[in-house]
C-alpha cells in the first residue's frame, strides 16, 4: 500500500488539477505526484493527501464504482471485500476513494492491468456516465421547477428570500447542470475511445488542465460559500425580526397611504386583533424599497365610525419601470392561481400607469406607477357606510408620488 | 454504436463462463484457469475480472454458492449455461464461414 512506504512521512494537501472523472489526467497527476516523492495517502471532497516519500515509480488506476461512493454504504465508503481480495491478489492495493472513483495502486511495474478488457472497462465508465446522466436528469427537472415558479411569480418569491440567495442558487444549479453536462460528455469520449481499442494515457499534461481548473474551482468554492454567507445572513434577519416593526411604534414616513389617510381629519384607533399592526421594511436587489404592512384600526370623526376594517399593503419601488411592469403583472398572475375564489372587479380610473382590481375575499387592487408597485387589499367590518372601490383606490393612487 | 452489455460476450466474458461452465470457481481460479488455457494469450485484470463477476452475476448468469472469507465460489445457472452454449455455436459458425470461404478462394 501507497502509504505503507513511508507511514512516517511528512504530510501534504494537494488540490486535485482536474476533476475525477477525468480518469486520463487523474491517474497522470498521481504517479507524476509520487515521482516526486508524494505517495497518495487519502481524499476528503476533492483534497488529496500525500506523505512524503523518496521519488518512487507507483502506478495508479481509477476504477469506476457500481454505484455512488458514500461513507454510508455497504462497506463504508471502501470497495467491497472481493473486489479488494482479487485485486490484492494480482498486486493492487486500494488507497482511497472519490466519488464515482476507487483509487488502486501498484509498486510493482510488472503487474498485470487493472484492466485488460477495454470494452468491459468501457462499460464500467458507462455506469457513472449513466448516474450522471440520472443526476443531471433530477437537477434539470428541480431548473424546470424554478421556471414553474417564475410563472407563479420569481419576483416576489425572490424579494421574500432576496434576490441574490435566489439568482445565487439558480446559479448554483446551473453551474452544477453544465459541469454534469461536462462529465457526461467527457465519459461518452472515453468510452468511445476505448470501445476504438485505445487504451488510456497516462502521460497526460495535467499542469495545463490544472491552472483552468483550479481557477474553476476557485470560483466555485467562493461562490457556494456567498451563497450560504447570505442565505444564512437572510435567514438569521428574518428569524431575529430584524425587519419587523410594531405599526403603532413605526413614525417613518412611508411611500403609500395607510388607514389614516383615508379620512386625515378624523381620529384613528388601532385594533389590535392579535394579526396585524406589523410593517416590514427590507430592501434587495431588484427593490431598493420593499414595505409589507397590515394595519387594522378605526376612524372615529364627530362621535361617528367612519372606517372600522384592516388594510394590507405590499410596496415595492423596484429597479425599473420595467421590473415595477413585471411585478405588477406577477401579482395579479399569483392572486389569480392562489385565490380560491377569484372574480375580476372593473378597474376604478386612477391617476396611475396602470390599475387590476379584483376580488380574492377582499376587494384588492394593484396600482402600477413609474418605477412603483404596490397591492392594496382593504376590509371593511362597517355594516353600514361602506367605501367604495373607487374612493378608496384614489386615496391610495394618489399617494404614490 | 457499441452494442448493449450482454448482446454477445467480449473474449474475457467468454472465458470466464467457460471456466465456471467445467468446475464452480472463485475469481482468483477463474483468472489461473483462463491463464493456462489460453497460454497467457488472455491474461485477466482484476477490474476486469470482477467487472464481468458483478455483471453475470446481477444478469443471473452466474450465482454465488460459497462464501470464505473474503473470497466467494461460483457456480453457472442455466442461463449462463445456454448463454455460453449459444456464444460457442456462434464462434464456430464463425469459424466455418471463415474456413468455407478460404476453401472457395
Amino acid at each position: 500500500m501507497s502509504n505503507k512506504m513511508n507511514p512516517k512521512g511528512k504530510r501534504r494537501i494537494r488540490f486535485a488539477p482536474c476533476p475525477e472523472y477525468d480518469v486520463e489526467c487523474m491517474e497522470s497527476w498521481l504517479e507524476d505526484m509520487a515521482r516526486q516523492g508524494l505517495i497518495l495517502d487519502g481524499e476528503f471532497f476533492r483534497v488529496y493527501f500525500f506523505r512524503q516519500s523518496p521519488p518512487v515509480e507507483v502506478r495508479y488506476r481509477l476504477e469506476a464504482a457500481a454505484k455512488s461512493i458514500s461513507i454510508f454504504d455497504d462497506y463504508g465508503g471502501n470497495p467491497s471485500p472481493e473486489l479488494l481480495q482479487i485485486s490484492r491478489e494480482f498486486g493492487w492495493e486500494y488507497v482511497t476513494s472519490g466519488r464515482d472513483f476507487y483509487i488502486f495502486t501498484s509498486t510493482d511495474a510488472q503487474t498485470r492491468e487493472m484492466n485488460t478488457d477495454v470494452t468491459v472497462h468501457a462499460m464500467t465508465l458507462d455506469v457513472v456516465r449513466k448516474r450522471e446522466r440520472s443526476n443531471l436528469l433530477a437537477l434539470a427537472f428541480n431548473i424546470f421547477l424554478q421556471f414553474v415558479i417564475f410563472q407563479r411569480g420569481v419576483l416576489s418569491l425572490a424579494s421574500n428570500v432576496g434576490s441574490q440567495v435566489y439568482f445565487s442558487m439558480l446559479f448554483l444549479l446551473l453551474w452544477t447542470a453544465f459541469n454534469q453536462l461536462q462529465k457526461i460528455k467527457h465519459l461518452r469520449e472515453l468510452r468511445s475511445r476505448l470501445h476504438e481499442g485505445e487504451t488510456l494515457s497516462r502521460k497526460l499534461n495535467w499542469q495545463q488542465k490544472g491552472k483552468r481548473n483550479k481557477l474553476k474551482t476557485i470560483l466555485y468554492v467562493a461562490f457556494v460559500g456567498y451563497f450560504f454567507a447570505s442565505w444564512l445572513w437572510t435567514w438569521y434577519l428574518e428569524a431575529s425580526g430584524a425587519f419587523r416593526y410594531n405599526m403603532i411604534a413605526y413614525h417613518e414616513p412611508l411611500p403609500i397611504a395607510t388607514l389614516q389617510d383615508l379620512s386625515p381629519s378624523a381620529e384613528f384607533v388601532f385594533d389590535d386583533f392579535g394579526v396585524g399592526n406589523t410593517i416590514e421594511v427590507k430592501q434587495d436587489w431588484l427593490a431598493p424599497q420593499i414595505i409589507s404592512f397590515h394595519q387594522t384600526g378605526s376612524l372615529r370623526k364627530d362621535g361617528d365610525i367612519v372606517f372600522k376594517g384592516g388594510l394590507v399593503v405590499d410596496y415595492f419601488y423596484t429597479k425599473s419601470p420595467w421590473l415595477a411592469k413585471q411585478m405588477a403583472d406577477e401579482l395579479l398572475r399569483k392572486a389569480r392561481l392562489e385565490a380560491k375564489s377569484f372574480e375580476e372587479l372593473p378597474a376604478p380610473v386612477l391617476n396611475v400607469d396602470s390599475v387590476s382590481a379584483f376580488r380574492a375575499i377582499f376587494p384588492t387592487i394593484i396600482l402600477l406607477k413609474g418605477s412603483q408597485v404596490v397591492k392594496v387589499v382593504l376590509y371593511q367590518s362597517m355594516e353600514q357606510n361602506l367605501w367604495s372601490l373607487q374612493e378608496w383606490a384614489e386615496v391610495f393612487a394618489n399617494s404614490l408620488k | 454504436m457499441p452494442k448493449k452489455a450482454l448482446e454477445s460476450l467480449t473474449e474475457s466474458m467468454f472465458y470466464v463462463l467457460m471456466a465456471l461452465h467445467f468446475r464452480n470457481m472463485c475469481g482468483t481460479d477463474i483468472a489461473t484457469y483462463i491463464e493456462q488455457h489460453t497460454r497467457f494469450r488472455v491474461v485477466m485484470g482484476p477490474a476486469t475480472l470482477y467487472t464481468n463477476l458483478a455483471k453475470f452475476e446481477k444478469e443471473k448468469y452466474i450465482r454465488e454458492i460459497e462464501v470464505e472469507g473474503r473470497k466467494r465460489t461460483y457456480t453457472l445457472t442455466d442461463l449462463g449455461r445456454s448463454a455460453y452454449e449459444e456464444e460457442l455455436i456462434r464462434l464456430r459458425q464463425c469459424i466455418l464461414d471463415a474456413e468455407s470461404e478460404v476453401d472457395r478462394i
